[in-house]
Formats: C-alpha cells, sequence, structure tokens
C-alpha cells in the first residue's frame, strides 16, 4: 500500500555542526525547521510557488534561512530548475541590503564589492558541511557582514589609490594646541549636525549628514564620523580603550587637526547651503 | 563569558560580534576588544567599516542598470551550484565506502554518540551492541534500521549489509588457545532491550512494543 504522507516517517534535516561562541552547536528557528519540513517533500512547482511569496505575514512564506536550506538540498539532489529560481529569488530579496552597504563606492567599485559579496556569500550556501550554518540561523546578520568586510577590503583599496595620488596635508604638521576648544560650540551651534537634533527627523538627519560629508576627504571624513556621531575618543586614559589616535597610530594633535579641517570644510558647506 | 583563548576564528567572532549590536557602538567594540583580545585590531577596522557603510554619503554616480548586478549575482551563483554539484558528486562517490562504525558515520555528520543515541531513540550501549554484531539482524526492528539510514543518510542498503556482515577478528590478535576464538553470542534485539541497564522505562516500552509486531 502507497504510503501517505501522515504515515511517511518525519525525515530528519542536516544537522548543522558549527558551534556558537558559547560551545553549542546552532540551531535553526522552530519556525525555519517547519518551513523547510513542509518544503522538502513538495514537488518542484510546490516549493517554487512557496519560495514566490513575498509577504512575509502570507500562509506558506519561506524565510531567506529556508531558501538556504533548500538551495543546498537542490543541489545535492540536483534539481537544476529549483535551485535556479530560488537562487534569484534570494538574490533580489539581498539586493536592497547589499546596495545599502555599497552605496558609497564608485560604481565600478561597487560592482567589484557586489560581485565578492556574491562569491562568498554563494561559498557558503554550497561550501562544505558546516559552512551555511550561519546562514540557516542569521541570515541578514551572516549577509551584513560578509558585506561589511568586502566593503572595508574595497574602501582601503580606494583610501590607498587617493593616497598615492594625494598627500595629505593634515598628517603631521600645523599642530595647534586650541583644536578641541571651538569644535564642540561650533557642531552644537550647527543646525545641520547635531545629532539627535530635534527639528530633523532621523532620516532628514542622515540625509543631510551624507550630504556634508560628500565634502571631507579621508582620513578627515571617517575620524569625523567615529568622533563626532559615534563617541570616539582623540584620546583615553584608559590604556584599554580603542581611540583615534590609537587607531590612526598619530598624535592626538595631528587628529584635532584633521577635525579641525573637517569643521573647516563643513564652515564652507554650510556657507554654502544657507545662501 | 567566553574564554578568549578558545580558538575561535575571526569570521565565527565577527558573526557573533554583529549580532550583539543593531548599529556599530563604541561601547560594545570595548567590551569585544576585551573578550577577543587577539582580534582587537580586526574587531576595530570592522567597526569602522561599518561606521563607513551607515554614513558614507552615496556615490552620484550609481549603476544605471538595475538588472546588471542581479545578472552578475546569478553568475556567480550558477557556477557555484555547478561546483556544488560535482563536488556532491565526489562526495557521495566516497561515501560508498562501506560502513566501518555507527559512531563513526554519525562524527562525520556531526553527532556526538549520545546525540546519535537522542536521533535513534536507543541508548549508546544498545547501538554498541548492535554495531558489534552482538545482535541478532532478523531480530532488530525495520524501523530501526530506517531509522538508522535516515539519520547516517545512507541507503537502507548499505545499513542492512552492515549489521549482515561477520564481526571481524583483528588480524593482530595473537591467539594462544588450541581452540578456536569465539566471538560473544548474539542475542536477540528484544533480550538486549529487556535487560539493558541504560535505557529509559519510555524507551522500553517504546522498543518492546515493536516484539510482537515483529513475531
Amino acid at each position: 500500500m502507497p504510503e501517505t504522507p501522515s504515515t511517511l516517517p518525519q525525515r530528519i534535516l542536516e544537522p548543522l555542526t558549527r558551534r556558537n561562541l558559547n560551545g553549542d552547536v546552532y540551531k535553526r528557528e522552530s519556525v525555519v525547521e517547519s518551513q523547510i519540513i513542509s518544503s522538502i517533500g513538495l514537488p518542484d512547482e510546490g516549493v517554487i510557488a512557496r519560495a514566490k511569496i513575498s509577504d512575509k505575514e502570507a500562509v506558506g512564506f519561506l524565510q531567506e534561512e529556508t531558501l538556504v536550506y533548500l538551495i543546498r538540498e537542490s543541489a545535492q539532489n540536483q534539481r537544476q530548475l529549483v535551485a535556479d529560481i530560488l537562487l534569484e529569488i534570494l538574490l533580489v530579496r539581498c539586493q536592497r541590503q547589499v546596495d545599502y552597504r555599497i552605496r558609497s563606492l564608485d560604481s565600478d567599485l561597487a560592482n567589484e564589492a557586489y560581485a565578492e559579496i556574491m562569491r562568498k556569500l554563494f561559498e557558503k550556501i554550497f561550501g562544505a558541511e558546516g559552512q551555511s550554518d550561519y546562514l540557516q540561523v542569521r541570515f541578514w546578520n551572516a549577509l551584513d557582514r560578509i558585506a561589511i568586510d568586502v566593503f572595508r577590503q574595497c574602501n582601503h583599496r580606494r583610501e590607498q589609490d587617493e593616497a598615492n595620488l594625494l598627500s595629505s596635508p593634515y598628517t603631521a604638521g600645523e599642530e595647534t594646541e586650541e583644536v578641541k576648544d571651538e569644535w564642540e560650540q561650533i557642531l552644537i551651534g550647527s543646525e545641520h549636525l547635531i545629532p539627535g537634533e530635534s527639528r530633523w527627523s532621523s532620516v532628514e538627519r542622515k540625509a543631510l549628514i551624507e550630504d556634508a560629508l560628500q565634502v571631507l576627504g579621508e582620513p578627515t571624513r571617517t575620524a569625523f564620523i567615529l568622533h563626532y556621531l559615534e563617541g570616539w575618543q582623540i584620546e583615553s586614559k584608559d590604556p584599554d580603550e580603542m581611540t583615534l589616535s590609537k587607531y590612526y597610530q598619530v598624535t592626538p594633535k595631528t587628529i584635532g587637526n584633521w577635525l579641525r579641517k573637517a569643521k573647516s570644510d563643513l564652515k564652507i558647506w554650510r556657507g554654502d547651503h544657507n545662501e | 563569558m567566553n574564554n578568549p583563548i578558545e580558538p575561535y576564528t575571526l569570521e565565527e567572532v565577527l558573526d557573533a560580534y554583529i549580532a550583539a549590536s543593531p548599529t556599530p557602538s563604541r561601547v560594545v567594540l570595548q567590551e569585544w576588544i576585551k573578550r577577543y583580545p587577539q582580534y582587537a585590531q580586526a574587531l576595530t577596522e570592522f567597526t569602522i567599516a561599518w561606521s563607513q557603510t551607515e554614513y558614507f554619503p552615496e556615490n552620484k554616480n550609481p549603476q544605471k542598470d538595475p538588472n546588471a548586478r542581479l545578472q552578475i549575482g546569478m553568475n556567480i551563483a550558477r557556477q557555484a551550484y555547478k561546483q556544488a554539484v560535482i563536488a556532491n558528486h565526489r562526495t557521495k562517490a566516497q561515501s560508498r565506502a562501506p560502513i566501518e562504525s555507527f559512531f563513526r558515520e554519525g562524527k562525520q555528520l556531526g553527532y556526538s554518540p549520545d546525540e546519535l543515541a537522542r536521533q535513534l531513540n536507543i541508548p549508546v550501549t544498545v547501538i554498541r551492541r548492535i554495531e558489534s554484531h552482538l545482535v541478532l539482524i532478523d531480530t532488530i526492528p525495520t524501523g530501526l534500521i530506517e531509522s538508522f539510514a535516515t539519520t547516517l543518510q545512507r541507503p537502507f542498503g548499505d545499513i542492512s549489509h552492515f549489521l549482515k556482515s561477520r564481526p571481524d577478528i583483528p588480524q593482530s590478535v595473537r591467539l594462544k588457545s588450541h581452540q578456536a576464538p569465539k566471538v560473544a553470542q548474539q542475542q536477540n534485539f528484544f533480550d538486549v532491550i529487556r535487560t539493558d541497564p541504560t535505557i529509559s522505562e519510555e524507551q522500553r516500552t517504546y522498543w518492546l512494543s515493536f516484539e510482537t509486531k515483529k513475531e
């Protein structure tokens, strides 16, 4: 007598083998496990139909973690048609997040970065046992980690290229004592760049900051972001604290000069904007 | 708190680090540098890159064709898929090697002996007796052999072939007796279940329920 779905033994999922930093083997969310179990018995058309559901609240929606599992499974069982469609669906879902992370790179470099992110992502998805575990547990964190890491490498290359073309006049010379005094006053007085300023919505504030940062070069721009937007100290009495001076391996005065340069450029930018 | 000398890879640490905070944070960075001082520089560089991706302005000449990147991604994905299929063929060819031990097979799939026992719903001691050929194969419930096959991702035939094979006496053993060596006597599966001291009552009841079905 043929087996009905209810009498079929429950198929055991490919176990995760990697361990998290607490030493526990990674565990898929129960909703992901349910989605996988309910999908792996379906014919190709059934899996594809479910994967095409884009409304997260809809019955049958498949999370990205589930798609990763099903893509691996389709490769193991050589279901190329299913794999092709699932891969495209996953790529479309990733596009916005990846584009966001690399949006500041010029288009050629951004294309290179995009390709590298995809290579790393699919190496993991199709990798040996354990390679895809984290993608099946926290897909968006795993993708973000890859994208930021690739951005870091590309941006480093861009900075090196720029450094080869230009020599920065603000690396060591012109150190002054009054670097720090006016900076905070000017920022506080600025209607454009006060973190948490209530007259701007967070979206407006972010757009305004991005606009302003266009006028700054490196390393001034990153030092500005870290100091004024992320709260990094120029120097610290705590020897364990990572500071701007320690990270860039320059004196606190040099950092002060970079920030002074940023202040000066932003003053001009504000003037242009207020006209 | 994790032990910082444990051999976690940078990738594993960064994966957990990015999950620890929704946005880059100096305070979280400090905590993680203390926890993983061996990765202080990498964590710092990663955090800076993270901040840069949040705040750097958008390039003024973005990609004109939104589908171009999707196409690049699909080409890379298809290539990775093809390589995975080839690698999978190789793995399957290798995995046709005969089974030598259930525990070794389980270990390759990431199961510890206890986890394997949990998956199969029988104690480690019983698995050990089965794989040592100390249980009469005809008395083992078919459902259990199927469970071995599913859990160990092996065809049913591979499992039954292993169970039917005769227990080996290692060639290195030096026999001093004039009599031929005796292999421990095989037992009925249900007798093993009845007498195993480590089995839970639920498991005992469950497996003994197959005894009448088997007969």
